[in-house]
């Protein structure tokens, strides 16, 4: 084979292998890209359960990524608490609707079948042998432990709550306190912060409240973009029901 | 993120590539504001490229089409990721935004109104 022939065809090896590459990068994409709606629609499923919002989901992620930015985690990590923190409570799924939606006058019982979502979520990831789902396994179990040990469903100390559950221990606590519920008005942003500045050491996570303390700003951004987002969809629906 | 503007027919057409967050949304604010000030009344929001979109840039989508609406303009948007569109789900603005599979169909409504 003359030389010149060898190397046009090996530019069309090196083409054809490119090429395969771009399409299997693409096809990746696509993969990660579906995997992601996926966890985002379950993780809705949890929550209509309780009449909670979409809106709080988003919040969660944005809340909880913004502080794990502060606080320096690799991006690898942020993206996995970004989408590992919506699905914190999962473990609602196997709840029963008539304790979870029950309006008010819990029985110690009732709330203790509640608690049980924080291990029931867990269960769910058993086993996996994703990066993503191991985290979202460590959040799902440890986003009701506090930091001084006086939390479920371990009683966890200190650092012996992971990372991930100590952020969002603190941003769903956040996110609950600034929204409306049936048998609750929303607290101010401000008078939010206040309260978990309070629980500095004892709730939560002194660096973890440093930091969000730090990222005040942003974590006001948040608060208002959500808030637009729900006020917009609310209006739209009173428009709707106008017209009809 | 970027973003590319192109004019087609007296539709403006917004090709937005990256992610849009917090810290990327005062840009595409920026872009927003400029196809109002042209007095564009008709907008293809392309989310082709979009792998994120944070509630900041959610927020931004709102305050984009209620400036549209002022000048009784009206913006519509085409190929949400599978992602993206379920972050559209969630927040229940699929069901008030204007969302299309494909562009061409997304422009073949815009043209006709
Ligand atoms: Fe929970
Ligand atoms: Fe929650």
């Amino acid at each position: 084979m003359a030389a010149k022939e060898r190397k046009s065809r090996f530019f069309e090896y090196e083409e054809r292998i490119r090429k395969s590459y771009i399409e299997l990068k693409k096809a990746y994409a696509e993969v990660q890209d579906s995997y992601a709606e996926m966890v985002f629609r379950l993780a809705l499923v949890a929550e209509y359960k309780d009449d909670s919002t979409g809106t709080h989901l988003v919040r969660i992620a944005d809340y909880s990524t913004e502080i794990a930015r502060a606080m320096n985690l690799s991006a690898k990590d942020v993206d996995y608490l970004k989408y590992a923190s919506v699905m914190h409570d999962i473990g609602k799924l196997v709840v029963p609707d008539s304790i979870l939606k029950k309006p008010s006058g819990l029985t110690p019982e009732e709330r203790e079948v509640i608690k049980k979502h924080a291990v029931l979520g867990a269960n769910i990831f058993k086993g996996s042998r994703s990066p993503l789902l191991k985290v979202a396994k460590l959040i799902a179990l440890t986003h009701h432990e506090r930091y001084d040990g006086t939390g479920y469903p371990s009683g966890l100390k200190g650092k012996d709550i992971p990372l991930f559950g100590r952020i969002v221990a603190l941003t769903d606590v956040f996110d609950a306190l600034t929204s409306e519920r049936p048998y609750k008005e929303a607290y101010g942003f401000d008078e939010a912060v206040e309260m978990i500045r309070v629980e500095s050491g004892k709730h939560f996570d002194p660096e973890v409240v440093k930091v969000f303390l730090k990222c005040k700003n942003k974590i006001r951004k948040i608060w208002q973009a959500t808030k637009d987002i729900d006020a917009f969809v609310k209006d739209k629906a009173n428009e709707q029901r106008i017209e009809n | 993120m970027q973003i590319k503007l192109k004019d087609s027919d007296g539709v403006a057409i917004c090709c937005i590539s990256g992610e849009v967050t917090i810290d990327t949304a005062p840009e595409l604010k920026k872009t927003f504001k400029k196809i109002i000030d042209n007095k564009t009344h008709k907008v293809l929001l392309d989310f082709r490229g979009v792998n994120y979109i944070d509630s900041s840039g959610l927020a931004s989508l709102i305050d984009f089409s209620r400036n549209l609406k002022i000048i009784q303009g009206m913006v519509f948007m085409s190929e949400l990721s599978p992602k993206v569109s379920s972050i559209f789900s969630i927040t229940k603005l699929d069901k008030i935004f204007r969302i299309f599979d494909t562009e061409e169909e997304a422009l073949k409504n815009l043209y006709g109104r």
